[in-house]
């Protein structure tokens, strides 16, 4: 026979029950349900039933946690906290490729050495000794443009003044061996030095300097002295 | 392993200490180390709980993904006013609550079945030191499949309560902040789930006590 406690009913008894197998009631309830319990024998059933339950539920196993997910949880942080796309697209390319690129580099140089080694090995020149016969030049040696200097091919022969000193003249000579222009460079310039020079470099004619066989303007310097005796 | 439960656990959750403080702002100056930290220091917690909740393996690593990038993109908002575990977890239930809302939805008459465990890693019993008997481990293995049988039934709601509270150890007043709801709903909500569990649970209440 259920007795009822003076102080609460079953109902509210049973609605104590949660709130104080957690000690979350007043000791002014807690008091109240345990007289209550103490007399009403299917309260205190009920009383044990909900620590019971409490009991099993937090005493299930904890799962075990899947081996790789802490690793993906922070690869795909690390991905969400790059500041920007370009950043986050270099994380995404770091994380996928940094694994397989040392490998991967290994892999390439060692398949390039064996490359080397087995062709290497397969088209190595003979040994050249001194007195073998090639059948021809070993080197081909290298030619610079070919150019020539201008020469000196025809030339009048007037009568020079009387020089005090040599004197040097600075010509133009143009792509036909002619000459154009010239400058005195050293000596003493006069009127009868300039008349003759004028006379003398009109009829001159030179061989043109070439480059690449083909005629080219030049440069050339001469110089008068007087040879007595 | 038996989890200790927090009693008398009356106290609104406390001003944050130093260190926390220390820690959350290293979490907010984008710190490599202290994400690190953060996903070794609640990635167990985190996915336990998303397990017992979405009852797969699978599922539950994809949400706890999911849970540390709404973190990452919160932290600035965190203001300190509960501790950075009950905030973390109420980032946690708010995405396993919608993950669950989003599946009744599609899935409104399926079940989840202990015994379908696709990737292996469903709750397999493993064998400690003192290496229980064939029948203990069987008895054990059908005890945690009932348990989850029975927090498989209950609504999200009372679900989520029962294993903050009796698996996760939280306080009334942390879950009230966690699940965004009073504390007087706590009480009564958890009232009503362990009368549910109770009765899914009978054939091993006699065993239990």
């Amino acid at each position: 026979m259920k007795a009822v406690s003076k102080m609460i009913g079953c109902d509210a008894a049973v609605e104590l029950m949660s709130p104080f197998i957690d000690s979350m009631v007043t000791p002014e309830q807690s008091e109240c349900l345990r007289s209550h319990v103490h007399e009403c024998t299917p309260c205190s059933h009920q009383l044990q039933s909900f620590i019971s339950v409490r009991n099993l539920v937090a005493g299930i196993d904890p799962v075990p946690v899947p081996e790789d997910l802490q690793l993906d949880t922070r690869v795909k942080l690390s991905r969400e906290r790059r500041p920007n796309d370009r950043n986050r697209w270099q994380a995404r390319m770091d994380n996928n490729f940094k694994p397989f690129a040392v490998p991967a580099v290994m892999g390439v140089a060692l398949s390039l050495m064996g490359f080397v080694i087995l062709f290497g090995s397969l088209f190595a020149p003979r040994e050249v000794q001194a007195n073998n016969d090639l059948g021809g030049p070993l080197v081909a040696t290298y030619e610079p443009p070919r150019t020539t200097t201008p020469t000196l091919k025809r030339f009048s022969r007037t009568m020079s003044p009387e020089l005090e000193q040599a004197i040097s003249i600075q010509t133009e000579v143009n792509d036909k061996g002619l000459v154009v222009d010239y400058s005195i460079i050293g000596g003493t310039r006069s009127a009868s030095v300039d008349k003759w020079l004028q006379e003398m470099l009109l009829l001159a004619q030179f061989r043109p300097a070439t480059s690449w066989g083909n005629p080219v303007p030049s440069r050339v310097i001469l110089s008068f002295v007087n040879v007595r005796g | 392993m038996r989890r200790e439960i927090a009693l008398n656990d009356l106290e609104r959750a406390g001003e944050l200490d130093t260190q926390e403080a220390e820690f959350v702002a290293r979490l907010q100056a984008n710190e490599d180390a202290a994400y690190d930290e953060l996903v070794r220091t609640y990635n167990t917690s985190v996915f336990h709980v998303a397990y017992r909740m979405l009852g797969d393996s699978g599922d539950a690593a994809d949400a706890v993904q999911d849970i540390f990038i709404k973190v990452f993109r919160n932290v600035h908002g965190f203001r300190g006013d509960s501790s950075l575990k009950t905030w973390i977890f109420r980032i946690a239930f708010s995405e396993i609550l919608n993950r669950l809302r989003w599946w009744k939805r599609r899935f409104r008459s399926s079940t989840v079945s202990l015994d379908d465990d696709r990737n292996g890693s469903g709750p397999a019993i493993h064998l400690r030191a003192h290496s229980p008997s064939p029948l203990q481990v069987l008895e054990s293995k059908e005890r945690e499949q009932a348990i989850q049988q029975a927090l498989t039934k209950l609504s999200g709601e009372h679900r989520s309560i029962v294993i903050l509270r009796d698996i996760e150890g939280f306080s009334y007043n942390e879950i009230a902040e966690i699940l965004g709801v009073s504390c007087g709903t706590v009480k009564s909500r958890l009232a009503r789930a362990r009368t549910d569990m109770k009765k899914s649970l009978t054939r091993f209440l006699s065993r239990a006590t």
